[in-house]
């Protein structure tokens, strides 16, 4: 087995608001192998963008990360300084964001986008040698030399999405977190841009934590997949076994509402809606939508165990539904 | 369009636009049917100066003089050709004195004062808005704030008064009216420069209180705006340095509404802070223009305004040209 980039260990990040404290990432536990690719997923609000944030260290007030570890090559980056984890970020862990919008300073060129990052980690490398870094950078997401003396405005949605993954790799980073890298550009593009950023993560030699609810993109791209509902994470296995025989009841009816092209039918969804993060019903927070609940899952905690080997689920109830179940379907 | 055809065509539009003003400016005060030298004649009269029975070899000898004795059109190329040579006639209160003569005595000391108080605030309460703004600005930059808001909420005339009382009347440290000491001689000196900054300080000093606030409010809310978009989250997520985040990507962007104001406000430069002068008796053109109305001086009045126009012609020509080159989404329709 590849070794461990980064281990996320009891990870609590909770927002101080007037009206109460919200955990919008309570008590996550994940490992990333080396070049790995992880997928994200869960519904809006489920604090997937929030794990993908406290990663970085870039909660802002009234949040805050309460507790736990976030060791990337066993070092608690929890416990550096500002300047440290400055450091850490773009070169250790980068992120990609969604570039379709304005992911892009719309004032300044690409170029001098692509060269700050490095400026401001590396010092200052020759006028010639910067340029050839961003040539090849360029390049290596399958953009022309031109793009360097262009602005944001002048580009296309691909393109932008490229410049970012570009800004993304520039200093070789161990981790990169792509949070919705192609939500907001049509499937042909998103196909060909998620290409370009296996790609580029293949060369670099980095891990990827791909965040979204794209089921369909998550699939087709990632290695292993961990489930968030509410700000817990309620199951990580690997992709395939996740679409075969989902073990969380969430995971099951989640993949049980995507659209199919084959059958026309009417859309399943899920009942009810998430809770909010203000009052989450005690016991597991997904019993009340829940089709397997009863009693015992408003009084038990929930906790994440490790159902077989390389899958963690949590819910309490996983050897009682699975003999329901055989197949895994519902 | 190239850059060059694209300069020629907004100089033209500047052209005109000078030109139309001017041309109501000759118009208007033609169109109320008062004649300029006789009002002026039974005004002298009223006030007991005898003018007898040669009023009427007067108005003609002064109609002559101020070109007013031949037919409209041909006064009206008159004035057009005067223009051009920047030849405003001659003023009505001081003649022979020019109006060019006039507004070339005082133009000097206005910029002087607002061009300098205008940029000065302008530059400092931008800075002191975005900081504000930031989040990792120490609280004592914050904890000021209120006070140069509340500044902003005192007309500068009133603030001027403030100041003029304490730092002139009571602690006697500044000099409380005019340009420069009375009885020297205006030369190019160290003394007198010294001189006169020592006179212009408390009227600056009240310009730059109450304005540089409303910068600092602008640029607080744009700033805030801009910190709330994704560039500046994924320049954060860089590892790029604070300073770069707030000048390159935070300030940057925040600060393009706040020059076209900037522009516009020094447009209006040449008008003079009419209360200040006045408050201060600085002999800007401010206080030339406030006592040519009262002494309905039309010519002076009118130059006044016509510079007033070109100025503000001119700085509207600078931001279209120049805001290109300041935010690139803006073009010129040359791409």
């Amino acid at each position: 087995m590849k070794p461990i980039v980064l281990e996320v260990r009891n990870l609590k990040t909770y927002f101080h608001t007037p009206r109460g404290v919200v955990k919008a990432v309570d008590d996550v536990s994940f490992d990333l192998m080396q070049g790995e690719r992880f997928g994200l997923v869960g519904e809006s609000g489920s604090g997937k963008t929030t794990v993908a944030l406290s990663l970085l260290r870039m909660i802002k007030a009234p949040g805050q990360i309460e507790g736990g570890q976030l060791l990337l090559d066993g070092q608690d980056i929890l416990k550096l300084s500002d300047e440290e984890m400055r450091r850490i970020r773009l070169a250790g862990i980068a992120l990609v964001t969604q570039g379709a919008m304005n992911a892009l300073n719309p004032v300044i060129r690409v170029r001098e986008q692509l060269i700050d990052g490095i400026k401001d980690h590396d010092g200052n490398l020759s006028r010639e040698a910067m340029e050839a870094r961003v040539q090849e950078l360029l390049s290596g997401v399958d953009l022309i030399p031109q793009v360097a003396d262009m602005y944001a405005h002048q580009l296309s949605g691909g393109m932008k999405q490229r410049v970012c993954i570009a800004i993304g790799i520039c200093m070789r980073p161990k981790v990169i977190i792509a949070d919705e890298p192609t939500s907001a550009l049509d499937v042909v593009v998103q196909r060909r841009v998620m290409e370009t950023l296996r790609r580029a993560q293949e060369e670099v030699g980095a891990a990827v934590i791909l965040v979204g609810h794209d089921m369909g993109l998550m699939a087709q791209f990632v290695d292993r997949m961990a489930v968030m509902y509410a700000g817990k994470l309620v199951e990580v296995s690997p992709v395939r076994n996740v679409f075969q025989e989902p073990l969380h009841p969430y995971t099951e009816l989640l993949i049980d509402s995507v659209p199919t092209l084959t059958e026309k039918d009417v859309l399943k969804g899920i009942q009810g809606s998430m809770p909010s993060m203000l009052g989450l019903p005690s016991g597991c927070v997904f019993n009340p939508r829940c089709p397997y609940s009863d009693e015992s899952c408003v009084s038990t905690l929930q906790e994440t165990k490790e159902v077989e080997a390389g899958r963690w689920a949590a819910c309490h109830k996983i050897d009682a539904i699975r003999n329901l179940n055989p197949s895994g379907g519902v | 369009m190239t850059t060059a055809k694209y300069l020629v065509r907004r100089f033209t539009f500047l052209v005109l636009v000078v030109w139309s003003a001017a041309t109501i400016n000759f118009f208007l005060p033609r169109m109320s049917g008062r004649d300029p030298v006789r009002a002026r004649l039974a005004a002298q009269a009223m006030k007991g100066v005898s003018i007898g029975k040669g009023i009427d070899k007067i108005v003609e000898t002064y109609d002559k003089k101020f070109g007013l004795d031949v037919p409209l059109t041909q006064q009206y190329i008159n004035y057009l050709g005067d223009l051009t040579r920047f030849d405003l006639g001659p003023s009505f209160s001081r003649y022979p004195m020019t109006v060019s003569q006039l507004i070339g005595a005082t133009l000097p000391w206005t910029l002087g004062l607002l061009l300098t108080s205008t940029v000065f605030s302008f530059v400092f309460g931008s800075i002191f808005g975005a900081l504000v703004a930031w989040p990792s600005t120490p609280d004592w930059v914050r904890s000021i704030s209120p006070m140069f808001f509340a500044f902003s909420a005192i007309p500068y005339y009133l603030l001027g008064l403030f100041l003029l009382y304490f730092f002139a009347y009571t602690l006697k440290w500044f000099p409380g009216a005019g340009g420069y000491q009375l009885g020297t001689i205006p030369e190019p000196s160290l003394e007198f420069a010294i001189d006169v900054l020592k006179h212009s300080l408390l009227p600056a000093f009240s310009i730059i209180l109450s304005s540089l606030g409303f910068w600092a409010i602008g640029m607080r809310g744009t700033m805030i705006m801009v910190e709330g978009l994704d560039y500046m989250t994924l320049a954060e997520a860089k590892g790029l340095k604070g300073r770069t985040i707030l000048w390159k990507y935070g300030l940057r962007n925040a600060l393009l509404p706040q020059i076209t104001s900037f522009a516009l406000s020094l447009g209006f430069v040449v008008s003079g802070a009419v209360l200040v002068e006045i408050v201060f008796a600085y002999p800007g053109i401010g206080l030339l223009l406030f006592n040519s109305i009262k002494q309905t001086d039309f010519p002076v009045i009118q130059g006044i305004v016509l510079t007033l126009i070109g100025a503000i012609a001119t700085a509207t020509l600078i931001i279209d040209v120049g805001l290109p080159f300041l935010d690139p989404r803006i073009s010129r329709g040359d791409n």
